[in-house]
C-alpha cells in the first residue's frame, strides 16, 4: 500500500502565503484547527505587543499595559479569529454546506501565516532599532492575511466570488477597525 | 470532505460566468489615486488630476503586463483560446482589489490614516497572485503562474510607490 507523506505543518502554514487557493483546496483538511489558532494567536499577540511598545515609547502607557496589550492580542487571535470564522461559514451555509466549522476555523487562522512573518520581522526592527512598527509592519501584515481569506470564503461559498469579497471586507474591517478601537481603549 | 469541489490546478475547468471586466480594477486603482491625492499637505486640482491620472495609468501597464506574461509564457493555452484565457484570468484577479479599495476608504474617513499604498501594494500583489490561480484553473501549468504575475505585481506597486513621492 503506498503512504503518501503529509507535508509538515509550519510548510502548509508557508504555503498559505504564497498559494492559499491551493492549500484551502487541498491541505486544510490535514490541519488541525488548533495548530492554526496557535498561529492567529501568536500573530496577533506580537502585533498588540508592537502597538503596546509604539505607545510605550511615546509614554502613553506603562510596561504592564504593554502586557496586557499582548495578552489581549492573545484573545484577538483566537477568540476573534474564530468567531469571525464561524460568522463567515454560518453565511457561507446558504450556498454551500460541504465544510465543517472547523475547517473554517483553521483555515482561517491559518491564513494570519502571513501577519505571523510581517510581525516577526516587526519585531527586530522594534526591539533592534527602536522603530514604530504597529502600522508599518502589522496593519500591512493583516492587509495580507485578507487574501487567504478571501480564498477561504470562495471555497466555503462554493466559488461564490461577489460574495468572497463581501465577506472578506467585512471580516478585514471588523479586525482592523476592533484593532483600532482596542489601541485606543489602550490609552 | 469537499472532495467533489477539488478542482485540479493545471487542468482545463470549466469556467462559469468569466466574463473580461476591467472596470472594477480601474476604479479600485483609481480610487487609490483618489485617496493619494487627499492626503498630499495641499489637495489642488492639478495634484488631484496627476494621481488619478497615475493611478489609471498603473491599472493598465498592470492589466496589460501580466496579460502578456500569460499569454507568453502558456502559448499553447494562448493559441486554444486566442488569448480569451488570461484577460478572463486578469480581469477575475483583479476584482479581488475591490476588499483592499474599500478598506483603504474606510480607514482614511473614518479612522483618519493617510497611509493609502500599504493597501494599494497589498491590493496588487493580491490580485496578481489571484490571476494565476485563475490562469491555473483554465489549464496553465506550473508554479510560475503564480510566481509571475507576483513579481509583475511587486514591481508595479514598487514603481507607483516612487511615483507618489515625486508627483505634487
Amino acid at each position: 500500500m503506498l503512504v503518501q507523506n503529509e507535508p509538515p505543518r509550519w510548510k502548509t502554514a508557508l504555503n498559505m502565503i504564497l498559494n492559499p487557493g491551493d492549500v484551502v483546496k487541498r491541505q486544510m483538511s490535514k490541519v488541525p484547527w488548533p495548530f492554526s489558532l496557535s498561529v492567529s494567536g501568536l500573530a496577533f499577540s506580537l502585533f498588540f505587543l508592537q502597538t503596546g511598545l509604539d505607545m510605550l515609547r511615546a509614554g502613553q502607557i506603562e510596561i504592564s499595559t504593554v502586557v496586557l496589550i499582548s495578552m489581549l492580542g492573545l484573545c484577538y487571535g483566537t477568540a476573534g479569529v474564530a468567531l469571525i470564522a464561524v460568522m463567515s461559514w454560518a453565511l457561507s451555509q446558504g450556498s454551500e454546506r460541504a465544510y465543517n466549522v472547523e475547517w473554517a476555523i483553521s483555515a482561517f487562522a491559518l491564513g494570519y501565516s502571513a501577519t505571523l512573518v510581517y510581525v516577526l520581522v516587526g519585531l527586530v526592527f522594534s526591539l533592534a532599532l527602536g522603530w514604530k512598527t504597529a502600522v508599518a509592519f502589522g496593519v500591512t501584515g493583516v492587509l495580507w492575511a485578507l487574501r487567504p481569506t478571501i480564498m477561504t470564503v470562495r471555497q466555503m461559498s462554493g466559488e461564490r466570488i461577489g460574495f468572497s469579497i463581501v465577506v472578506s471586507t467585512l471580516c478585514g474591517a471588523i479586525l482592523l477597525f476592533g484593532w483600532a478601537f482596542l489601541g485606543r481603549f489602550g490609552v | 470532505m469537499g472532495v467533489e469541489h477539488l478542482g485540479k490546478l493545471g487542468y482545463r475547468q470549466e469556467l462559469k460566468g468569466n466574463r473580461v471586466k476591467f472596470m472594477p480594477a480601474y476604479l479600485c486603482f483609481m480610487t487609490f489615486g483618489v485617496l493619494v491625492a487627499i492626503n498630499k499637505p495641499t489637495i489642488g486640482i492639478v495634484s488631484m488630476g496627476l494621481s488619478v491620472f497615475a493611478a489609471f495609468s498603473f491599472a493598465v501597464l498592470a492589466i496589460q503586463l501580466i496579460t502578456w506574461a500569460f499569454n507568453k509564457f502558456n502559448p499553447d493555452l494562448c493559441a486554444q483560446t486566442g488569448g480569451q484565457f488570461a484577460q478572463s484570468a486578469v480581469s477575475q484577479g483583479m476584482t479581488f482589489m475591490i476588499p483592499f479599495a474599500v478598506l483603504a476608504v474606510l480607514a482614511n474617513v473614518l479612522l483618519g490614516w493617510d497611509a493609502v499604498m500599504p493597501f494599494a501594494s497589498a491590493a496588487i500583489m493580491t490580485a496578481g497572485a489571484s490571476a494565476g490561480m485563475e490562469v491555473m484553473k483554465a489549464g496553465a501549468q506550473g508554479i510560475k503562474n503564480i510566481l509571475l504575475p507576483t513579481l509583475l505585481s511587486f514591481i508595479i506597486s514598487t514603481l507607483w510607490m516612487l511615483l507618489v513621492g515625486i508627483l505634487p
